[in-house]
């Protein structure tokens, strides 16, 4: 199904159609640029690094944000404050843990800063005051290190402030 | 499973806490999650120089700090005894409500434990429940031990500070510290460290090494006043003693040391936290080594900030010495790459607080090109005056001659002299007499104003801060939010503590 007035056509990685309005659609910066240098679009896009079930999740997310401000340049300070997640952001990522990766590999791969932006705050928030062990168990990461490695570790911490 | 730039993406949304968590978990995580450290503590206390001296010594990590900041407040042993040995025997109406119940440690240091308590409810007022206050009222609860647990921790403290203060070991990793750390460029030294019980300003290693819940006497070391208290006294520089000049131990050190050894500090800040206190300001009435010393770091070449708390002289009527002898002005004048100026004192605001910020001293507002140069300043970028005696027509012409690359004024808890109006009646004078609002919000200098809250609410360290409301004023259309009193209307403005 090739692309129609203002309605674009995704084809997905597991090559399922899907359509989309073009101001949902460009709230992708590599959509958007790509729509720009080609003038109109007419064939259908491939999004090759992004499944089905994935590309709709990000369209729906692009959908309830299509009116919103460009984003602003944040300081390092309110970078830091990852729990400011608006409500509905916060329902969006209550998936599993695979699929908000793929969703943030999805954004990073479409260009998408508000929703990358969205989604790393809530990785970073499945860190914050957790021990290394609770954290080892939610990401199933494999402790490598010997008990003098994770010592010296210890000792280095000790130098920085919690802020 | 995520690549490399967005775990780093995730880790830059991370606060130290878990970054060190982190780092904890794996070895790819460890070489990803670097800790945040670009500022490290000294003062005359064993952890804090063991960290500096790691730090110091540790490849990565010594090429990233670009700020030292010197907790100058020294623990103190018995000086408390006195002033609060009636507070703590005795309630509002005379009537005796408690007898020192632990013997085992000494009385002036049980008041000044049960005054943190009692500091800590009133700070905290109406203010909305933040997480940290629930920590707080764990901290709280684990407080109410038996007080000679924590007096033998104290005790410790003082101890090994002692042995510090003999040994002059803070000055000796100060000086590696100028050696070691290329990106170093500011000194903070400040008395507020310590903040309030369980609220410190800085985290430093000794004060994360507390025991939980560890109660004991806030040191601030400038003398300093508390809400309520008379304000600071102080004496000419040049008749005291040494061990009362040393109540400056790191302003007096770091600008010695600064004199005498290589260094590429661009930047100094004297920080009193809208504490009630600062510098002695006689040192600039008559020439000493300290004021040399300062001298000598105001001239090198580059320097670019300071930032100056002074307490004013409440012996006589006489124009404050800062000014008297044209000594500050002359120090000012020597740093010529000036791009950040801010001076702090402890003349009260209105008269309301005369008697409780500043011993009820009276001193006159004086020009402010008196004591800074503006002529020597081409390239200042900010202005800040805290504190401070003004007429409507100094500060305009003030501001009429800052430079036009300055970017940003601040103006807090100034003393209009009497019938020369107030903040109502300044602001239009601003915004219809400086060539601001002909430059545009874009170009023209961003004005922030500190007000202290009203009489009866009133606390060291909180004030309503107003900055849309002033811009909307002076770039816009916005309206004049202050009363006839001069104090901001209902909703305008936001209530900070500076803690």
């Amino acid at each position: 199904m090739a692309a129609s007035g203002n309605l674009l056509t995704f084809v997905s990685a597991d090559n399922v159609h899907i359509e989309v309005e073009r101001d949902v659609a460009e709230r992708s910066l590599l959509i958007k640029n790509m729509l720009e240098d080609l003038g109109e679009a007419t064939e259908d896009i491939p999004i090759p690094n992004v499944n089905e079930p994935v590309l709709r999740k990000v369209i729906e997310w692009c959908r309830h944000h299509k009116n919103d401000p460009p984003a602003s340049t944040e300081d390092e300070d309110s970078r830091r404050k990852t729990t400011d997640i608006d409500e509905w952001d916060q329902k969006f990522t209550q998936v599993d843990q695979e699929m908000l990766f793929e969703i943030i590999l999805a954004a990073n791969y479409l260009d998408i800063k508000g929703l990358l932006d969205v989604g790393c705050k809530t990785v970073a928030n499945m860190i914050k005051g957790k021990s290394p062990e609770e954290i080892r168990k939610t990401f199933n990461i494999q402790n490598d290190f010997t008990p003098e490695e994770e010592d010296q570790i210890r000792r280095e911490n000790e130098w920085a402030e919690d802020r | 499973s995520l690549p490399n730039e967005l775990l780093l993406l995730i880790i830059s949304r991370l606060p130290n806490a878990a970054i060190k968590s982190l780092r904890l978990t794996s070895k790819r995580l460890h070489g990803m999650a670097h800790l945040r450290l670009n500022r490290v503590f000294l003062s005359a206390n064993p952890d804090n120089i063991r960290v500096f001296r790691a730090i110091a010594d540790h490849d990565l990590h010594r090429h990233n700090i670009e700020e030292i900041i010197w907790d100058d407040a020294l623990l103190q042993t018995t000086s408390f005894e006195g002033l609060y040995r009636w507070d703590y025997f005795h309630g509002p109406n005379g009537q005796i409500i408690q007898e020192h119940p632990d013997e085992t440690c000494p009385i002036w240091y049980a008041i000044a434990c049960r005054k943190n308590l009692h500091a800590l409810r009133t700070r905290k007022n109406t203010d909305a429940d933040r997480p940290d206050h629930v920590t707080r009222a764990l901290e709280v609860v684990a407080a109410q031990q038996p007080l000679h647990l924590f007096w033998q921790t104290y005790e410790e403290l003082v101890e090994k500070q002692d042995t510090i203060l003999a040994t002059n070991a803070d000055t000796e990793a100060l000086i590696y510290g100028l050696k070691q750390f290329p990106s170093l460029k500011r000194i903070t030294i400040t008395p507020a460290t310590h903040g309030w019980l369980f609220n410190p300003l800085y985290e430093t290693p000794m004060i994360r090494d507390f025991p939980f819940g560890f109660n004991y006497p806030i040191p601030r070391g400038w003398p300093a006043s508390r809400t309520g208290e008379d304000g600071p006294d102080i004496q000419w520089w040049n008749d005291q003693l040494e061990t009362t000049k040393d109540q400056w131990r790191g302003f007096r050190t770091v600008t010695r040391v600064l004199a005498q050894e290589q260094h590429h500090i661009s930047e100094l800040i004297l920080d009193a936290h809208q504490l009630n206190t600062g510098l002695n300001c006689t040192i600039f009435e008559a020439p000493c080594d300290e004021y040399h010393h300062f001298l000598s770091l105001l001239r090198t070449p580059g320097f670019s900030r300071l930032d100056l708390a002074l307490i004013i002289r409440s012996q006589d009527q006489r124009a404050w010495p800062p000014v008297d002898q044209g000594l500050l002005h002359q120090a000012l004048s020597e740093a010529t790459d000036m791009e950040h100026i801010s001076l702090a004192t402890t003349i009260a605001a209105s008269d309301d607080l005369m008697d409780i910020s500043d011993n009820g001293m009276a001193v006159d507002a004086v020009p402010l090109q008196t004591i800074f140069p503006l002529d020597k300043w081409p390239k200042l970028r900010h202005f800040g005056l805290s504190g401070f005696p003004v007429t409507h027509d100094y500060i305009l012409s003030f501001l009429a001659q800052l430079p036009p690359t300055v970017r940003s004024i601040e103006l807090s808890f100034l003393r209009f002299q009497d019938n020369c109006g107030n903040w109502r009646t300044l602001l239009p004078k601003i915004r219809d007499r400086l060539p601001w609002r002909d430059r545009g919000v874009a170009v023209g200098p961003k004005l922030v104003i500190g007000i202290g809250l009203e009489f009866g609410n009133w606390q060291i360290g909180r004030g309503i801060w107003l900055e849309e409301e002033v811009s909307a004023f002076i770039y816009g259309d916005g309206w004049n939010f202050f009363d006839v009193n001069g104090y901001p209307r209902w909703g305008s403005g936001v209530v900070r503590d500076a803690f």
